[in-house]
């Protein structure tokens, strides 16, 4: 590394924009990635909701709607608030970044909190999948389809969210720690890159899934 | 990452909690069969926002503009192809 500019440069680079060019592309091309492995359950969804519209519709009506748009405003509210700790970090303003940062850890807790409750009412209700699956009206074998992909689709996404909720305690742990330390702060906007991105798939996730209760 | 270029993040914030409302409400209303059109508009829009305003494509050079548009190309083709057969396999000509 080379000292000397406000940020570290790695040894690689010439100067700290190209680094920060780098960093930022390589993201880009990351979330490409996981664009396109969340673009297979999407697929899958318009698939089978093309094949079984009646069925799709009647399964999203047992999910709980009031739970998912209170997710809903849970994530965009922590994408917005994150945003705000990209840009106080920025401006050096430690305490706000802080304070931007535990409401956005709480509010990625208070997600999979309702999300786990969620699972157990479907799980409590018949609806998870498998042996037990006790769904009894029309269309069993496509309401079946319609929860194995519900389960697949925000199973993934719990699990990228709680992969986001770790990264921003990591988050925490350096301002606390190490405030102040340049290098930190392109981590800082690659995390803030994929927290949006998790906001993002369930941006789309929601409607497919809860919205969609008619033909 | 462009430093010290503040994004809207307020009025992108409150356009995206106002198209969930949005969203939400037609779920009550007789809409259909306008209510997928409608309810998957809103959610592109609120994707487009997401992207250009909250991950700060609107600040970044070109490079990044062409690897976020390629993400999506790469996953139109995926979409474009496969529907291509699954939605003509039960056609007559």
């Amino acid at each position: 590394m080379r000292a000397g500019t406000e940020i570290m440069v790695q040894e690689q680079f010439d100067d700290i924009g190209q680094q920060r060019a780098s960093v930022n592309l390589g993201m880009w091309i990351f979330l490409g990635t996981e664009l396109m492995f969340f673009g297979g359950i999407f697929l899958s969804y318009t698939v089978y909701r093309l094949a079984y519209p009646d069925a799709f519709a009647e399964g999203a009506k047992h999910l709980d709607l009031l739970a998912g748009s209170i997710n809903t405003f849970i994530l965009l509210t922590s994408s917005f608030l994150f945003s705000i700790a990209i840009s106080t970090f920025e401006l050096r303003q430690r305490g706000l970044t802080l304070a931007s940062l535990t409401l956005v850890l709480l509010l990625g807790l208070a997600f999979l909190g309702l999300k786990g409750f969620e699972y157990f009412e479907d799980w409590r209700h018949g609806f998870l999948p498998g042996a037990n699956f006790t769904y009894h009206g029309p269309n069993h074998e496509q309401v079946l389809l319609f929860f194995v992909l519900y389960f697949i689709a925000t199973g993934l996404h719990a699990l990228h969210l709680l992969i986001g909720v770790m990264l921003t305690l990591m988050l925490m742990v350096l301002v606390i720690w190490n405030w102040i330390r340049p290098k930190h702060e392109l981590a800082f906007g690659v995390f803030g890159l994929y927290w949006h991105f998790v906001d993002l798939i369930w941006i789309f996730i929601f409607p497919l899934f809860y919205l969609l209760r008619g033909r | 990452m462009t430093r010290n270029r503040q994004p809207a993040s307020l009025p992108t914030y409150v356009c995206l909690a106002a198209l969930t409302a949005a969203s939400i409400g037609f779920v009550y209303l007789p809409l259909n069969p306008w209510r997928i059109i409608l309810v998957l508009l809103f959610a592109l829009v609120q994707g487009f926002l997401t992207i250009v305003n909250f991950m700060r494509v609107r600040l970044q050079g070109s490079l990044i503009w062409i690897a976020a548009g390629f993400s999506f190309f790469w996953l139109a083709i995926l979409f474009s192809l496969c529907l291509s057969d699954y939605l003509t396999r039960h056609a007559t000509w």
